[in-house]
């Protein structure tokens, strides 16, 4: 069976860390009392913990699948862990005591607003928050904590000259195989067949949480107002009507893409039982050509509208994940498959100084020293490739082609024909140029966005 | 020779070979529900408070849980314990529930961790019936009363779900399409009160409802009736909610008679038939002993048989 999933890709080395998203989120859909604490859409700086507090330590909060006998298992049933994280590991939610700044009596000091808590309305030292270690990368407390330092030699990087970061936005991934569903005994958490976005029904809901424990990125928050967890519902109001989620609408660094996908959906368990250093190929290898005749087929058979299989083959995910595997997922050694994909930052731009004296990027220059660029290899690929330095590789690579082709062409005057030797090297074509240069450089439609089931809507006469 | 059924009577000679080699095991298979608990007839009123010198005067059952083993989640096994009586008078019953509990678990605002302290009692719809413990089934449903701390209390029906059509089902008042195999009735049938305190160490708990049966899912108490039950207890502490809690068999109750037969009561009290005589749950191990001695009791017998010249 061929299903439609609607998915997102990041481009990390565009994110400038503003927040707008999570802010635009908030506002639209968690600005509620027993959301609080809640960030559906969350800017984490890393190296650094996230939010909530070391989410990615999953003996700390039993989430995803492990393999066991060759089985999958919920890491919850199997190690019996079944708490949510606590609040103070979010964080407390707070204001400020705003009131004061307009009743406080004339004095030589200038009033405070002193923070206040929002669940108790009492006054509360703030000693950690959503983004606590915000573009503090690098200090010395929370840096070190960054569970993907696994095998760097975290020491160099953390000192003055080798200090590096970026920021990484973080939503649910709408996961092709969601523990969180399968963890829900009273299946209030759906996957929709026709886009693939994963909801939780709040009728069926009765709060128990386990969808909570066992989400390995904790992106379902327990609403304690309604006694209901929540999560991101991908805007699917607007998704439905062909409008991009607000976190990407507003993105100021323009650095979201929204499009469909096609996978096979037999596939799927084989894919999330890989081993380790094969999970990304995996993933990949379920997702379909959607100009493949025969896929358009099986997936018209299949029930997917037509309108879906057209945005597939324009959608900018296909692209960046599947044919030019730039685009890696995160943590997938939770093998939840999870769908939101992002393109590892370079950070900074590479760029050296040449021989005279100009700043340049030369290609050349730079392939061989990849494993030397400011970011780890290999803390991105324990962060996107389950330690894969292979699939970081390729995509930095490519990543780097395309820069020098670019420069090429329109800093040193060379032909595209003669500069897309470069792109060769690398898997890709003039074409497959052209289109990066749209979607990453320049930022165009960035969003494919098929309406839902056009053709079963009612036609209704119209006026006049 | 040709191989034959096993005749009737090899049939009958192996089921008294069982019966009796379960007298044997003490463990009889058909057996009248022996009572542990006697529902007290009181000309008056019942105390809702849990401190009242009342419920101090009252036999208790004291009741061992063990963990849900059942179905998804699973946790490893540990046992709890509850105290549990109860008393009736014209119009209402009342269940007194008391434990210890080292910690009091209440939901708080912001509590995303915080699981509370929760209790219910389960009773199959139909008196006389011992529907499937865990938590009945279509034709068998079972009403349950839940009490969450501190105040919390909800009167639900599982097992019937999926078993009415939608008419059937929004005339029961409960919603077109079941959302969930265990539902909340609807508000008229939420006539539960409950009172709990949390002192010394330990909760002491006070459910009162009227004794009638005023919906077709919910369970009738009649005076000189015997009443079936199942315990259930979340510790919040140890995170337990849903399907991680403790539970206890099903638990035998015996209402008494009143001392003079009150009209009043008879006229709300729904009609229901008293089965003198139920089947209980047998432990596994008593069916595979019972199963292996049928077997080996009809394949004697029938050895025997063929060993006999045959008449045919
Ligand atoms: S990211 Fe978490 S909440 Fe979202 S689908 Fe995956 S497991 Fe579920
Ligand atoms: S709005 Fe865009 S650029 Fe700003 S933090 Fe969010 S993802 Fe990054």
């Amino acid at each position: 069976m061929v299903r439609a999933q609607v998915s997102m890709v990041m481009v990390l080395d565009k994110c400038i860390g503003c927040h707008t998203c999570s802010i635009t989120c908030k506002h639209v859909w968690t600005n509620r009392e027993g959301m609080e604490y809640a960030w559906w859409n969350n800017v984490e700086t890393r190296p650094g913990v996230g939010y909530p507090f070391k989410w990615e330590d999953q003996e700390r909060y039993g989430g995803g699948w492990v393999l066991e006998n060759g089985k999958l298992r919920l890491k919850l049933e199997k190690e019996n862990h079944y708490k949510p994280p606590s609040i103070e590991e979010y964080y407390h939610p707070f204001t400020y005591d705003y009131e004061t700044l307009f009743t406080e009596e004339l004095k030589d000091e200038q009033p405070t607003a002193n923070p206040v808590s929002l669940l108790t309305r009492e006054r509360i030292d703030v000693k950690w928050g959503p983004n606590w270690d915000d573009d503090l990368a690098g200090g010395d407390v929370y840096a070190k904590m960054d569970p993907n330092w696994r095998s760097v030699e975290k020491e160099i990087y953390l000192n003055y000259k080798g200090v590096f970061m970026f920021w990484l936005p973080r939503i649910c991934n709408h996961c092709i195989n969601p523990p969180c569903l399968v963890s829900c005994p009273r299946k209030a958490v759906y996957k929709r067949e026709e886009d693939g976005i994963v909801l939780i029904d709040q009728v069926r809901c009765r709060g128990y949480r386990f969808c909570v424990t066992a989400c390995p990125y904790k992106k379902v928050y327990y609403n304690w107002k309604t006694g209901k967890s929540e999560k991101c519902i991908f805007c699917y109001p607007r998704f439905e009507t062909g409008q991009a989620p607000v976190c990407t609408e507003s993105c100021v660094g323009r650095i979201r893409y929204v499009g469909v996908v096609l996978y096979d959906e037999e596939r799927v368990e084989e894919a999330a039982k890989a081993p380790l250093e094969k999970l990304v190929q995996a993933q990949r290898d379920i997702i379909l050509d959607p100009w493949d005749p025969g896929v358009a087929r099986k997936a018209r058979e299949s029930g997917v509208p037509e309108n879906f299989i057209k945005a597939a083959r324009e959608s900018p995910v296909y692209y960046m994940f599947k044919k030019w595997e730039i685009a890696l997922p995160i943590h997938p050694e939770f093998r939840t498959l999870p769908m939101v994909v992002y393109v590892p930052p370079l950070n900074p731009v590479v760029t050296t100084l040449d021989r005279r004296g100009l700043y340049s990027a030369d290609y050349r220059d730079v392939l061989p020293i990849i494993d030397e660029l400011r970011i780890p290899i290999r803390y991105l690929a324990n962060m996107f490739a389950a330690g894969n330095e292979e699939e970081v590789r390729k995509a930095l690579k490519k990543l780097i082609a395309i820069r020098e082709y670019f420069r090429m062409v329109n800093v040193e005057g060379k032909s595209k024909l003669e500069a897309s030797r470069i792109l060769e090297e690398n898997g890709l074509s003039r074409e497959d140029a052209d289109l990066m240069y749209k979607w990453l450089a320049i930022g165009k439609e960035r969003w494919i966005i098929p309406t839902s089931k056009k053709e079963l809507r009612i036609s209704i006469a119209r006026r006049g | 020779m040709v191989d034959r059924a096993p005749p009737a009577l090899v049939i009958i000679v192996s089921v008294f070979v069982v019966a009796g080699l379960a007298t044997l095991l003490d463990t009889p298979l058909v057996t009248a529900q022996t009572p542990e608990l006697v529902v007290r007839y009181v000309n008056g009123s019942l105390p809702l408070d849990p401190r009242a010198d009342f419920w101090e005067g009252l036999d208790k059952m004291e009741a061992t849980l063990g963990s849900q083993s059942i179905v998804y989640p699973l946790t490893p096994q540990s046992t709890a314990t509850l105290r549990i009586t109860a008393a009736y008078n014209l119009s209402h019953i009342a269940f007194y529930v008391e434990w210890e509990d080292p910690s009091m678990d209440v939901e708080v605002p912001g509590g995303t961790d915080v699981f509370a302290d929760a209790v219910a009692i389960q009773l199959p719809v139909s008196e006389g019936s011992l529907p499937y413990i865990c938590m009945g089934t279509v034709s068998d449903p079972v009403y349950i009363v839940y009490w969450k701390a501190p105040e919390t209390v909800e009167a639900l029906v599982a097992g019937s779900g999926y078993g009415l059509s939608p008419e059937e089902r929004e005339a029961l008042g409960l919603s077109k399409t079941p959302k969930s195999p265990i539902e909340k009735l609807p508000e008229s049938e939420q006539d539960w009160v409950a009172s709990a305190i949390y002192e010394g160490g330990m909760w002491r708990l006070v459910m009162v409802r009227e004794t009638g049966s005023t919906h077709p899912l919910e369970t009738g108490i009649r005076p000189g009736g015997e009443l079936s039950i199942v315990l259930a207890r979340w510790e919040g502490s140890q995170y337990e909610r849903g399907g991680l809690k403790k539970i206890s068999g099903w638990l035998g109750l015996k209402v008494e008679e009143p001392p003079v037969a009150p009209e009043a009561v008879t006229e709300t009290v729904t009609e229901t038939v008293t089965v003198e005589e139920v089947v209980e749950r047998v432990p596994y191990s008593v069916v595979f002993v019972a199963g292996l001695a049928l077997i080996v009791a009809a394949a004697t017998i029938y050895v025997m048989l063929r060993r006999r010249p045959s008449s045919a």
